[in-house]
């Protein structure tokens, strides 16, 4: 084969059809990678602190509470415990990725390529259900030493495993957008995210509450994950698990529609 | 500081002042300005975040608490009289004040050393003594003041009583000063910010949570009890509570011996370690 043979054509550019695939490809690799390569903070560190949390609650309540809704107190924890685990590592994944591109300047590597906003949540969001859906694995595997784990619908655990860990990764997504430093998406996990996933509950079975904050906590939407989740595992449940599976399919498709026109309109991205 | 006139006023110039050649300021055995000017300066470095740093803890004890109450529903005793609230909520202030005392002092000493600034007090004339005292004192001063804090968020979700002030303000200082040494300990060792993230979660956490902060000794099987009991956090939460609720699992006289010595050799250490410039000085 001649050089000249080489030189007949010329470089052309790369067609992109209706999706990106090659681009979203690449940034959900990055987003994936990014957690990867700090497994200690992003894995491990979750793994040992949930497993913190479920020897101070057994400890201190298991001998008050001796069981909810027919498992032991520490089976009625665990898949909340584990929950709170993949909700808070998927917003920390989406939201400090765009906080640290924001301040540093290099948002712009992922504003500048061809991906639509469509792309770039997907990509975005992809890499926190990924850590989410991780985290859980991890952090199950861990209990499961400690406490029995009992799958009663696989299915039901994995539905809401993935909305709840794809609700709070564009929940980062959107408030690392919002946020122009680190003491707003601070602001945001300590007023927002803390408060929610701590009066989930995860804790406790809700008809443990007052009657008048009854109705409040059925408008946390974190309450539907958690007892959906639990659900899957122990059987019962504190709510109708049909309108669960609804709400959070709801939610989760207006917060996308959120995050799309958030990304497509440049709001605190290219101003 | 003689021949220096006081701030703002006028110095004549001319004749009057005929000024000889300057001369060195001549600093004692200790530079108490010096100290002041490293210790203002670590307090400003919080300050900058301090919405974000302060926001954290509050809201996470509040969080704890509040789903204690609401699980116990107000019936739990750890003891005759002593409602498990009452019992627990000290020792969740306590963990908020060692965790802010260690995060204070690490990150600071690594940011300095990561930025570079490390270099702006290590040149000015200051003794390791004094450069350790400033990270520290403004990591006590902080911790403690999210101790205040915290604790007045629990006088008003619960109504926790007093009964020994003395016991609260010493064991709170002895547990903020320690975490602070071992804060100073970790930022001085850490080289990133994961080696940071790293102490606090499987060393600062655990020592907090496994602590008899949330639980008491009588609720671990025997043979689990020594984790406890080696633990220093748990003789200052013992300690912390008792100046709340007037009673204790442990025998506090020779728990607090140990921590005081414990407090004192980790002292002697940190500052060793800023006076051969470990990991400071190449």
């Amino acid at each position: 084969m001649s050089i000249s043979s080489f030189q007949a054509e010329p470089p052309r550019p790369r067609i992109i059809g209706l999706v990106n695939g090659r681009g979203l490809w690449t940034l959900y690799e990055k987003e994936v990678r990014r957690f990867l390569n700090v497994y200690t903070q992003t894995l491990l560190a979750p793994m040992v602190t949930t497993l913190l949390f479920l020897a101070i609650f057994t400890l201190a309540l298991g001998r008050a509470v001796p069981s909810v809704g027919g498992v032991s107190y520490a089976e009625f924890l665990a898949p909340g415990l584990i929950m709170m685990a993949m909700m808070q590592n998927a917003f920390a994944n989406t939201s400090s990725s765009i906080v640290i591109a924001k301040v540093q300047g290099n948002i712009v590597d992922i504003l500048m390529p061809p991906l639509s906003p469509a792309e770039l949540a997907l990509g975005i969001a992809g890499g926190a259900v990924t850590r989410g859906l991780l985290v859980g694995v991890v952090v199950a595997l861990a209990m499961w030493v400690f406490v029995p784990i009992h799958i009663h619908d696989p299915l039901i655990v994995l539905y809401h495993g993935f909305n709840a860990s794809l609700m709070l990764g564009l929940l980062g997504l959107i408030g690392g957008i919002w946020a122009e430093k680190f003491d707003h998406i601070a602001a945001v996990t300590n007023f927002v995210i803390t408060p929610l996933s701590f009066l989930s509950g995860t804790f406790y079975s809700i008809e443990r509450l007052p009657e008048s904050w009854h109705a409040v906590a059925l408008l946390n939407p974190f309450f539907y994950m958690i007892d959906g989740f639990r659900y899957g595992f122990i059987g019962t449940s504190d709510s109708s698990v049909v309108l669960g599976l609804f709400v959070v399919l709801g939610i989760n498709l207006a917060l996308l529609a959120l995050t799309l026109r958030m990304i497509a309109t440049g709001y605190r991205l290219k101003d | 500081m003689p021949g220096h006139p006081p701030r703002g006023e006028r110095v004549a110039v001319g004749p009057i002042a005929a000024p000889g050649p300057p001369r060195p300021r001549t600093i004692g055995w200790f530079h108490g300005a010096g100290l002041w000017a490293h210790y203002k300066r670590s307090m400003m470095a919080y300050f900058q975040f301090a919405a974000a740093m302060i926001g954290g803890p509050i809201v996470t004890s509040a969080m704890l608490l509040a789903v204690f109450v609401v699980t116990l529903g107000g019936e739990g005793e750890w003891r005759p009289g002593v409602s498990f609230a009452e019992f627990v909520a000290p020792g969740i202030a306590m963990v908020m004040i060692i965790h802010q005392a260690f995060e204070h002092a690490a990150a600071l000493i690594l940011e300095d050393k990561h930025e570079g600034t490390i270099a702006d007090t290590l040149m000015a004339p200051l003794s390791a003594f004094e450069i350790m005292m400033g990270y520290v004192l403004a990591a006590v001063t902080t911790s403690l003041m999210i101790g205040v804090l915290v604790l007045a968020l629990m006088f008003v979700m619960i109504g926790l009583p007093l009964t020994a002030l003395w016991a609260v303000v010493g064991y709170a200082v002895i547990a903020a000063v320690l975490f602070a040494l071992i804060g100073a300990m970790v930022g001085l060792w850490a080289d990133k910010w994961e080696h940071f993230s790293a102490a606090d979660s499987f060393l600062i956490l655990p020592l907090g949570i496994l602590s008899g902060a949330f639980f008491s000794l009588e609720d671990l099987p025997a043979a689990a009890r020594w984790l406890i009991e080696a633990n220093p956090v748990f003789y200052v939460i013992d300690g912390f509570r008792f100046g709340f609720i007037g009673s204790q699992d442990s025998a506090l006289a020779l728990g607090t011996g140990a921590i005081l010595v414990l407090t004192g050799v980790f002292g002697i250490l940190t500052w060793r370690l800023f006076a051969v410039g470990y990991k400071l000085k190449p």
